[in-house]
């Protein structure tokens, strides 16, 4: 069953791929994209999102600047990041754990827009992004090995599940 | 601020939505929000012979989340379902055509189904035989077998959900609830599926569920089949484990390792499992056995969906029906 899994991932990976290294090594998108991941780690942990949720908002970014959307994020940067975390938020976490908009400026005054802002950029985002929120993580593989070790050594490393 | 606007929830509806689908009328309404039958009026004009048939879809207007506190957004169960329907193409998943947004309403376009199969199962004029429910059986297995070949489980798998084409295909939909399970070892909410096909270890507040809560709610659906009915028709979650056990046995220890320490569990009184042979005189031995196999109360233990595809009760004469066999003709 893992085998399937692993198998599943890499065909997936092909039709979602990660941010190619041309794009990410530009000098204004580099800088941009360090600037946001720090900005959405630090929010989200603070919304209290798996690492999981934070990547798949880093990739959602990613996609906009894979289509050469660099501009677009540039004008209200932080706006943008805020949307990419609540649309992960929604797409993977616990239903009970998806923050609301409200609270993004609670935990940071970068992160304090209002519901009509975000909405009208969540239904941009969604547009630019096709409606299509599914993202193969790094971790999504990592979890596969690991449970692989695990199943392999005893039962009693179960708890490092948690990547 | 939105605050002390009540009037920007309610969307101003245009006949023609994105100068394309025109409203018919309303068909249907859930929880979800509204169903509308829309004729695709682009479609019309690029045609090319001015007579060809009009083309109907149904567009699904998700509604808003009710509590204002809780606005997050574009509803997560419509973002899901989406995703879930672009991911899936397949027979017996319902086809997505469209998505759009028109202020605060999502809009799912459809095809448009003739009916759906909690019409078929509670009609008190149809008859329902042996072919004709392998056939039903037979192309749920296979829609599950697709969604969870696609790592997904739907999670609300009721007759309701299930709707049935013209020529008798029938359709998953409503994915409000699905979610890839992907991720191993991920705790996941309780509050799904309705509860009457709800799987015991949903009941007892297993934070990890599988794939399994699909088949027990497919052995639901065969029973109702069979007994053109509720299966297990429990007034509340107490009720309905006390309904499921009073047929497939309490479970203990012994039968299913670790029921106990799950987080809701509580002792029934015991009793032992019965026999579907009893509960439905006259059965075939293979339907009941495949009936105990969906039912199983440890998720370990119940049938897979190839299991089920692959089980003797489907390979034995009378075979399957067509699906445009289906008697549909008093439903609509």
């Amino acid at each position: 069953q893992l085998q399937e899994h692993w198998e599943f991932l890499v065909k997936d990976e092909k039709q979602y791929p990660p941010i190619s290294d041309e794009i990410r090594n530009d000098p204004d998108v580099s800088k941009m994209r360090k600037y946001l991941i720090e900005f959405i780690l630090q929010v989200g942990d603070r919304l209290k999102q798996r690492a999981l949720t934070m990547q798949i908002a880093v990739n959602y970014l990613d996609r906009l600047f894979m289509m050469g959307k660099l501009d677009l994020v540039k004008k209200d940067k932080h706006l943008w990041a805020v949307t990419a975390l609540l649309l992960a938020s929604k797409y993977d976490e616990l239903d009970q754990n998806i923050p609301y908009i409200k609270e993004f400026g609670k935990v940071s005054s970068k992160a304090k827009y209002t519901y009509s802002e975000v909405i009208k950029c969540e239904t941009e985002f969604l547009n630019l992004l096709k409606w299509d929120l599914i993202s193969i993580c790094p971790s999504y593989f990592l979890s596969v090995i690991l449970h692989l070790c695990n199943s392999e050594s005893s039962n009693t490393t179960v708890k490092s599940q948690k990547v | 601020m939105e605050k002390n606007n009540p009037e920007e929830f309610k969307v101003p509806f245009s006949p023609l939505l994105i100068g394309r689908y025109k409203m018919i009328k309303k068909i249907g309404k859930g929880s979800y929000g509204s169903v509308y039958k829309v004729e695709d009026i682009k479609d019309r004009k690029t045609a090319t012979t001015p007579d060809s048939p009009k083309k109907y879809f149904a567009v699904k207007k998700m509604k808003l989340p009710a509590n204002r506190l809780k606005i997050q957004g574009i509803d997560f169960t419509t973002l899901r379902e989406i995703n879930i329907l672009q991911e899936i193409k397949h027979e017996n998943i319902i086809p997505l055509v469209d998505v759009f947004h028109i202020n605060r309403s999502t809009f799912m376009v459809m095809e448009l189904m003739k009916s759906d199969l909690s019409k078929l199962m509670f009609s008190r004029t149809i008859t329902l035989t042996i072919p004709h429910i392998k056939c039903i059986m037979l192309q749920i297995f296979y829609g599950l077998k697709e969604l969870h070949k696609n790592w997904i489980i739907h999670r609300d798998l009721t007759p309701n959900n299930l709707l049935i084409s013209e020529d008798g295909v029938l359709k998953f939909s409503d994915f409000g609830l699905s979610r890839f399970f992907a991720s191993n070892n991920r705790p996941m909410t309780q509050n799904v599926v309705t509860l009457h096909y709800r799987a015991p270890e949903i009941l007892f507040g297993a934070n990890y569920y599988g794939p399994q809560i699909d088949i027990f709610s497919a052995g639901c659906i065969l029973g109702g089949l069979l007994l053109r009915g509720t299966l297990f028709c429990g007034r509340n979650d107490i009720d309905q484990m006390s309904q499921i056990f009073k047929i497939m046995g309490t479970p203990s220890e012994e039968t299913w390792e670790g029921v106990t320490n799950l987080p809701h569990y509580v002792e029934f009184e015991e009793t032992p499992p019965q026999s579907f042979r009893i509960l439905f005189p006259g059965i075939d031995e293979d339907l009941a056995n495949l009936l105990e196999g969906l039912l199983v109360l440890d998720p370990n233990k119940r049938l897979t969906v190839e299991q089920c595809i692959n089980h003797p009760f489907f390979n034995k004469s009378p075979d399957s029906c067509d699906p445009d066999e289906l008697p549909m003709d008093d439903i609509s």
